[in-house]
């Protein structure tokens, strides 16, 4: 181990220069670790350096990129290199001829001698000199210097979009602006994908906005042509070319070449891009599905980072930004889209850009700049009318003051010839006194509509964002008119602060929106498996206070508590539980999750609770390290737990750690003190679900009350259905899955659960119909997408679409490779097919109980793995819900034992008469399905055996038997030959185990047998 | 079990002897490695879909009796990132000459082998920067507040690219104490960085100097 140097002393690096360590530091802890470069990802976009002046754009004066003078010629002086990538380097040059500023990108020189680069290379200058669009960085000449083609293009001065969103403070800043810009974006993509031509790297970084707004799209470097349908696809471009086409295309020396080598080339094409920015299908290298929709993508991202500061996909490492990439994970971005505070019409242009099927989104990048065209209008719009009801407003004020000023004048006409030195004064105090008047009713009007609307909107559970815009507006217009003419000094200060509350329940009300957001994600995840990584919370929980202005680890930790504790108990609440969860799940080490801001948490939160506080109470109890322990302390405080004083929030928390039978004796009396609160209706009804006899029919009876709290929620409904599924009522769950899929059409897991209800229905035909729509919508890794292709394959089984069924399932376990019951159905329906009447050949029916026996060996083992580890895959199943998830899995092996589609593969009689290698390997198989049975019941602390169990002698004795009647039903065959081996094997199978009788009466079948055979051999 | 104390050598001994605790901890500490070379040699290419079998087989063969990890741990290999490149080689290489394969899907691999080879060594070489940053990180957590800082110091400034200015007018401290932290956060990275590479490349403070500036030469 190195001696750890005295970093006080030894701050610099005397063998390791700057810049190289900073290559190091950029993968430790930038975005984009360890992301795969090829020789093309590594180009750096044409002048991306953030040039303020012309000298700073060289970095290099004496690179190795330039090329010799005798190489160069005399048209072109070159200055130095301004970038670098992996393929070429960008120089600064100066054109003598036309006395022009250029640069000048130029192949490097190891690439000389690798044609297919160079071809790249060229390719990129060619679709950059037909593209003509004010958006696109002109190619003005292209040529060789020496064997090294380059060309040059405009020398572009300005900042990357990225770097002016690097500068903002606040992500709603400038942010008209910076839609104005992604707009040009959008029609600049629009030309070019009217040429046929996609980009596949758009991204903040490659657009430039120059010193005058000019807005151009760089690095045309990954550009594609597309064929004639619209696929990224040179072979099929190049059969394009041959069609009459009316529509001008690009033409690449690739697109009309013939080389044959087009495999190489889309392949070159797919590694590159940016995974933050990326579509799933680039990101999963799908060349062929990459159409104009990927560059959809692509804008969609770059609006989200305009919004809400940072790319679709962020992650701890570049291996995690690629698989949430691949993944189509953007549940991050989605959620941080809704909480940017920016309007819904936009947001929902953004997440329709950013839908993970390609499918799901614009055509192209006409289509986008037509949405945010119409949607800027709207803006302008608004703000017109804002404007004219501001002038109105200060219009009407004058307008009084005139018609004041008419009367007066008439009065001062009387008084004039008796107060001539006073009347001037007067009229203007009465002026002054009439403006007041009137602009105090008026902002009188507007602070009592706004404080009926907030009251309105606090009270409120549905729709307090619609009442609080509305409250907003009518403040918006109370400050207009304040400023617009003569208003008392406490009717201001009245305006001001309640302007500035109404900011404060604003900001309130979009945090415990986020909040909320989160834990109902939280309970999906826990209602599906599928899901269960609770620590993507915390990335939500850390988008919601930075949104909030509480960003973690940032200020001092008293001061952030003293923040907290100011607002309203509601929101105080919400965070800290916020912050108690996130602590819990930083420092669970089964997450393994590494928080660098825990101390600060765990500080602001602790400076926030009162000395006495229940929470702190429940913290000291939390850090006890022994589970026993923890259990019993949790259990006791639950018994103390005052309803009438904590709120409802710290009771659910509370219920979170208990066993399921002591969270329902607490949550029925917290039910009876929070009868109106959805969360505390939720958890009793999950809960009541997992005690020990379940209580389903009052679980059904609770969640029905938390939908009706929460009437457009998706997963309330969900979590209905599946109460109401298991209390037995079918075509009530039907209904309600149904509900939940109308109001979230994507919530795939509906679509599995609703599929095996019409499975468990036989109503194949709409289980067909339900689970192929899940798997439609299902992103690639989903384990619903994977449960939907197992109820289609079940359901087509059981049509008879035998081929269908058997592709479906195995798309299922491809998917889901650790979920048993997909291998045990496979098993089943392979066992069914062995012995299936028809003309199967024996060679068939032979693989297919082989598969069989696969099938139920892999599902044995993750069984075995549920028992011994319980967890499914990576999943470790929360310690509450151990038991139920046990004997659940103990309940899937019982029903192995006795499903009717495993007879030929499970009965003694049936193995008896298998070929004689496959029979010893099923006899042990079943002995182990026993076993592991056997030790789920001990784990489950049962003392007798529920079912009947069969042991490894048991079954041989079995197989014996059945060997003896087989035998013996050859040798009334008169099939002596037929019959030795099988009462040879039954004898060796289970002599030792068989008594005295058992083996009498086979020694007997077996001299017979053997008689007979002298005889015959006589 | 990998420890502060042990190597990559101590763990390979291990795993080649059967210690499932080090063959995860191999598995954890090189599986990026080998699938972004797998999948950046097959893509576009129909052999994409048996990633995960190859990389798969890449540990199997590690690990199986006799295997290379066997060979490797019995001290017959000098360096183990090149060991390794060459399993992971000749598993791809396998994988692409099983006579089911239909030819005119395969990838022109050898048109790619260079750039795949430079492809490996970065990724390597980012994998041992990530695992630096790691140890950076667990150690500022014991550290204190101010070693934490620092590490939010090093995620804003490579992570978001944001400049020392820039953060030190975000975070309201005076720009210059900021440099000197930033600084010692890069020292502090370094330290780890060379106890990592101590871990995979045990040698002598010398050889651990050329052996990280190579790393991060591969970086630049």
């Amino acid at each position: 181990m190195n001696e750890k140097p005295d970093p006080a002393q030894t701050i610099d690096l005397p063998s390791a220069p700057a810049d190289s360590l900073d290559a190091g530091l950029a993968a430790g802890f930038g975005r984009y670790v360890g992301a795969p470069r090829s020789s093309l990802g590594d180009m750096q976009p044409v002048l991306l350096r953030e040039a303020e002046g012309e000298s700073s754009l060289i970095v290099k004066p004496n690179s190795d990129a330039m090329p010799l003078k005798s190489q160069s010629g005399d048209r072109y002086q070159l200055s130095g290199e301004i970038a670098r990538g992996g393929m070429g380097a960008v120089l600064r040059g100066r054109d003598v001829d036309l006395g022009r500023d250029l640069a000048v990108k130029v192949l490097l020189e190891k690439y000389a001698n690798r044609p297919e680069v160079a071809r790249r290379f060229i390719e990129e200058a060619q679709i950059g000199g037909q593209l003509q669009h004010p958006g696109i960085v002109p190619v003005y000449d292209i040529g060789r210097f020496g064997d090294r083609p380059f060309f040059t293009m405009k020398l572009v001065k300005g900042l990357t979009l990225a770097a002016m969103l690097g500068q903002r403070t606040d992500t709603a800043a400038d942010r008209s602006r910076l839609l104005s810009i992604a707009l040009q974006v959008t029609q600049t993509l629009a030309y070019a994908h009217a040429k046929g031509v996609i980009h596949r790297d758009l991204k903040p970084a490659n657009i430039m906005v120059g010193a005058f707004g000019e807005v151009q799209v760089m690095d045309w470097g990954l550009a594609k042509v597309l064929a004639e349908g619209g696929i990224a696809d040179e072979e099929r471009a190049t059969r394009a070319q041959e069609q009459p086409t009316d529509v001008t295309v690009i033409r690449t020396t690739r697109s009309t070449g013939s080389t044959g080598s087009f495999g190489t080339d889309t392949e070159a094409g797919s590694l590159l891009g940016t995974p933050a920015y990326m579509p799933p299908e680039q990101a999963n290298g799908d060349v062929t599905l990459l159409d104009r929709r990927a560059d959809v993508f692509g804008l969609g991202a770059i609006l989200c980072e305009i919004l809400t500061g940072k790319a679709p996909y962020v992650g701890r490492s570049g291996e995690e930004v690629r698989r949430k990439a691949a993944n189509g994970d953007l549940a991050d971005a989605n959620a941080r889209l809704d909480a940017c505070g920016a309007d819904a019409e936009l947001i929902a242009l953004t997440r329709k850009c950013l839908a993970p099927e390609a499918v799901d989104r614009p055509k192209d990048a006409q289509a986008v700049a037509e949405s945010l065209t119409a949607y800027l209008d709207g803006v302008q719009a608004r703000l017109r009318k804002a404007e004219l009801a501001e002038v109105e407003a200060r219009a009407t004020a004058i307008e009084e003051v005139k018609r004041r000023r008419l009367t007066l004048a008439l009065a001062a006409t009387v008084l004039a010839a008796v107060t001539l030195g006073g009347g001037g004064g007067l009229w203007i105090k009465s002026d002054r006194d009439a403006r007041l008047s009137q602009v105090t009713r008026d902002v009188n009007e507007a602070l009592n509509k706004a404080t009926a609307l907030r009251e309105q909107a606090k009270a409120a559970n549905v729709g307090s964002a619609l009442l609080y815009a509305q409250a907003r507006e009518q403040m918006q217009r109370a400050s207009a008119l304040v400023k617009s003419g003569p208003a008392d000094a406490a009717l201001t200060a009245q305006v001001t602060q309640l302007q500035t509350e109404l900011d404060e329940e604003e900001k309130d009300r979009k945090l415990l929106s986020a909040l909320d957001e989160t834990r109902m994600a939280q309970l999906q995840w826990v209602e599906d498996m599928s899901r269960p990584l609770l620590e993507l919370a915390v990335p939500l929980f850390r988008d919601a206070l930075q949104a909030y202005g509480l960003p973690a680890g940032i200020g001092e930790p008293a001061a952030a508590a003293e923040r907290i504790r100011q607002r309203p108990t509601l929101v105080r609440e919400a965070l800290l539980a916020t912050l108690d969860e996130w602590i819990d799940l930083s420092m669970d080490p089964k997450y393994k999750l590494t928080e660098p801001h825990l101390d600060w948490l765990k500080a602001v939160a602790e400076a926030t609770e009162p000395a006495d506080g229940w929470t702190r109470q429940f913290r000291v109890v939390r850090e006890e390290e022994d589970p026993g322990k923890q259990r019993e302390a949790m259990e006791k405080l639950a018994a103390s737990a005052d309803v009438r004083v904590l709120p409802a929030r710290a009771l659910t928390r509370l219920a979170m750690r208990l066993d399921p039978a002591q969270a329902v004796k607490l949550l029925r009396r917290a039910q009876a003190q929070y009868p109106a609160d959805f969360w505390v209706n939720a958890s009793l009804a999950n809960n009541l679900q997992f005690i020990s006899p379940p209580e389903y029919a009052e679980a059904v009876r609770f969640q029905t009350a938390a939908v009706a709290l929460r009437p457009d929620n998706e997963i309330a409904y969900f979590a209905l259905a599946y109460a109401i599924s298991n209390n037995g009522k079918v075509d009530e769950a039907i209904a309600c899955y149904r509900k939940a899929i109308e109001l979230d059409p994507k919530m795939v897991i509906s679509y599995d659960n609703l599929s095996t209800i019409y499975l468990s229905k036989k109503d194949y035909d709409a289980a067909i119909a339900i689970a192929s729509k899940g798997i439609e919508l299902g992103s690639r890794n989903d384990r619903n997408k994977a449960a939907c292709y197992m109820n289609l394959g079940s359901a087509q089984f059981r049509k008879g679409q035998v081929d269908e069924a058997f592709a479906n399932l195995k798309m299922a376990i491809e998917i889901t490779p650790h979920e048993a019951v997909i291998h045990t159905n496979l098993a089943c329906y392979s066992a069914l097919s062995a012995v299936g009447t028809g003309e199967v050949a024996d060679t068939e029916r032979v693989r297919l109980r082989m598969q069989a026996l696969d099938s139920l060996r892999v599902g044995l083992s993750l069984y075995t793995d549920r028992i011994d580890n319980c967890r499914i895959g990576s999943y470790i199943v929360p310690q509450k819900q151990r038991p139920s998830f046990m004997q659940s899995t103990k309940n899937r092996l019982l029903n192995l034992q006795r499903d009717p589609d495993l007879i030929s593969i499970r009965d003694a009689s049936a193995i008896a008469k298998l070929p004689v290698d496959e029979r010893e390997a099923f006899t042990q198989l079943w002995v182990d399905v026993a076993a592991v049975i056997q030790r789920a019941s001990t784990l489950l602390g049962e003392t007798a055996p529920q079912q009947p169990r069969v042991n490894q002698m048991q079954m041989q004795l079995m197989l014996a038997n059945a060997l003896l009647r087989s035998g013996r039903a050859h040798l009334d065959d008169n099939d002596a030959a037929a019959a030795l081996p099988e009462l040879q094997m039954g004898l060796g199978i289970a002599k030792r185990e068989m008594s005295p009788e058992q083996l009498k009466e086979y020694n007997e079948t077996l001299e017979r047998c053997l008689a007979v055979l002298a005889e015959q051999a006589k | 079990m990998a420890t502060s104390e042990s190597t990559c050598w101590t763990v390979i001994r291990a795993g080649a002897a059967g210690s499932p605790a080090d063959r995860d901890e191999l598995g954890r500490r090189y599986l990026g490695i080998v699938q972004s070379y797998l999948s950046a040699r097959w893509r576009g290419s129909a052999l994409r879909k048996d990633l995960d079998d190859a990389t798969q087989e890449v540990f199997v063969e590690c690990f199986r009796q006799g295997g290379a990890l066997e060979t490797a741990g019995a001290g017959h290999v000098a360096n183990f990132r090149a060991f390794l490149y060459g399993v992971v080689r000749n598993v791809a290489r396998r994988f692409e000459s099983q006579p089911s394969r239909p030819n005119a899907l395969l990838p022109d691999v050898d048109a790619k082998e260079a750039s795949l080879s430079e492809l490996f060594e970065r990724s390597w070489a980012a994998s041992i920067m990530a695992e630096a940053a790691r140890l950076q990180k667990s150690r500022a957590i014991q550290g204190g507040t101010e070693a934490v800082r620092r590490i939010e110091l090093l995620r804003l400034r490579f992570e978001e690219n944001l400049q020392i200015r820039e953060i030190s007018q975000r975070w309201n401290i005076d720009a210059a104490r900021l440099h000197h932290d930033y600084a010692l956060a890069r020292q502090e990275f370094r330290d780890a960085l060379m106890e990592v590479v101590a871990f995979h490349h045990p040698g002598s403070p010398a050889e651990l100097e050329i052996e990280a500036s190579g790393l991060l030469r591969a970086l630049s």
